[in-house]
């Protein structure tokens, strides 16, 4: 009867890393190029009852064992990398990437990490940077007396500058898309670094085959359903409430079990 | 008399043992590709019932693992399948082969694809790894409906599914894994009504309304249980008060 009261204890544990993982993703409903996560769940460890002591009846079929078990453990947290919604910003140094692929951001200890958030700035000299300052990579440099700037869809990044009747091509915005993006690690600030999982970054043009392209003066928005989590909210709620009542029933029981004898 | 209570106590010990077995379905309701498990009492006879009772066992409980679908829950991980109708996925496990129809693949560093776990998927032939898996070239994994993966245009192989004759045969190992018995037929599929659906993992089957009202007809039959119990007690008692007058 112990284990009953384990076990449930294990389904309410289970259901508050889902919320958790429901208020993160929440949180986050406003943040440019967010992924949402969800939990993955497994049973545990089977004990096996033997039936013994109980003389059966040879014509019926009897199954040689009872397996109860342990409950449940979190064993994953996955996030799903669904196309998020684009928004216009009319911001030319907004970019948003409809497909696959990431922008390459260089930070500052020189490791590469990756990231779906296009809201790009320029530094004091002329470097096209994130918001928190880490450089794009490869490496784009603005000439001073740029007047403005345009990004076609294959990302070949071209700058006008005053005086000129042709805007002249500086450079062109790599992609890196992974085969497996769920295994990617997320570390704030917007940005992924890659893990054995995800498999190396494959490395191309923005709409090449089989990555996105790039799309100037949008953002895409966080792809955090509200309604879905709103959904989620409501069943971890309920989960996590009737594995309460089991282990309330359960102490019931036990208590019924106490009072056998008066 | 005393008869009576055995037969109560052998009524009452398996309602523990169900009992426990509904806590670990409730704590399952979100396990992908998790199977519930349903426990029933058993009939005794009246001599099996005092064997019980005398020489303790688990007494009267029959099990079944209730194999009905779960729903189709859409992740967009091009990794994560879902087994459509009748099928399990192999895995190959140190313990030797465990079947599941939890299609939350993983990838390790050489690129081989297994389960949750990080237990090799079985392919058709052998273990699915893709090749070079470090300096992919190409990014697009597509997995057909007959369970066939292929990377950009390059196909590594089948997913193998199977299905058994017998489902009754088969035991749960954790992380939602089942084992199957020495005697069960596998069939190697996929059936023509199975299809693998890439994107979507299988929910679990279990059902909170229906877990919830089995837990209170088990702990309302238990507290009458207790009651039966304590009015034979009672009856006891009072033909013992009996015997002293004489």
């Amino acid at each position: 009867m112990n284990r009953a009261l384990r076990t449930a204890t294990s389904g309410m544990y289970a259901q508050q890393l889902n919320v958790d993982l429901i208020a993160h993703n929440l949180a986050n409903v406003n943040t440019t190029g967010f992924k949402k996560s969800r939990p993955e769940f497994q049973d545990l460890m089977y004990q096996t009852l033997k039936v013994s002591g109980v003389s059966t009846n040879p014509n019926v079929q009897q199954p040689s064992e009872i397996q109860v078990g342990n409950g449940s453990t979190p064993v994953a947290t996955t996030k799903n990398f669904s196309q998020g919604d684009l928004q216009v910003t009319n911001n030319p140094l907004d970019f948003a990437i409809q497909g696959d692929g990431f922008f390459q951001i260089r930070r500052t200890d020189g490791t590469i990490a990756y990231s779906r958030d296009g809201t790009l700035k320029v530094s004091a000299d002329g470097t096209l940077v994130t918001s928190q300052g880490y450089v794009v990579e490869p490496g784009i440099t603005f000439p001073s007396e740029t007047s403005a700037i345009t990004v076609s869809r294959d990302g070949i990044i071209e700058a006008a500058s005053p005086g000129s009747t042709t805007p002249a091509q500086i450079g062109q915005f790599e992609l890196a898309k992974f085969i497996n993006p769920a295994g990617l690690r997320a570390i704030g600030d917007n940005l992924y670094v890659d893990t054995p999982a995800s498999g190396a970054a494959i490395v191309g043009a923005p709409g090449s085959e089989g990555f996105g392209e790039i799309v100037q003066s949008n953002l895409e928005s966080s792809n955090v359903d509200v309604v879905e989590e709103m959904v989620g909210m409501i069943t971890a709620q309920r989960a996590y409430e009737i594995n309460s009542k089991m282990i309330k029933t359960v102490e019931d029981m036990l208590s019924i079990a106490d009072n056998i004898k008066r | 008399m005393i008869e009576g209570l055995y037969k109560i106590e052998a009524a009452m010990g398996p309602k523990m043992v169900r009992m426990e077995v509904l806590a670990n379905n409730l704590a399952n309701l979100d396990t992908v590709g998790f199977k519930r498990d349903r426990a029933f009492s058993e009939e005794l006879t009246d001599a099996e019932a005092k064997q019980v009772a005398t020489q303790g066992g688990q007494p009267g409980i029959k099990q079944a693992i209730d194999f009905s679908e779960g729903p189709m829950i859409q992740t967009n991980n091009q990794f994560d399948v879902a087994i459509q109708g009748r099928g399990f996925l192999v895995a190959d496990t140190p313990n030797g082969k465990r079947y599941t129809r939890n299609g939350n693949l993983q990838l390790t560093l050489d690129g081989t694809i297994v389960t949750s776990d990080g237990y090799p998927v079985e392919g058709s032939s052998g273990h699915l790894q893709i090749p070079d898996f470090q300096r992919l070239q190409q990014g697009a994994v597509s997995i057909g409906s007959t369970g066939e993966i292929v990377i950009g245009k390059q196909s590594i192989g089948s997913l193998r599914v199977v299905d058994f004759d017998d489902y009754g045969k088969l035991t749960k190992d954790h992380g939602s894994l089942f084992e199957a018995g020495p005697s069960v037929n596998i069939v190697d599929g996929p059936g023509k009504n199975t299809t693998v659906r890439q994107g979507f993992v299988e929910g679990s089957n279990v059902e909170g309304i229906e877990e919830m009202v089995s837990m209170i007809e088990l702990s309302r039959s238990f507290e009458a249980e207790q009651k039966a119990l304590q009015t034979v007690d009672a009856s006891l008692g009072q033909s013992i008060e009996v015997g002293k007058m004489n």
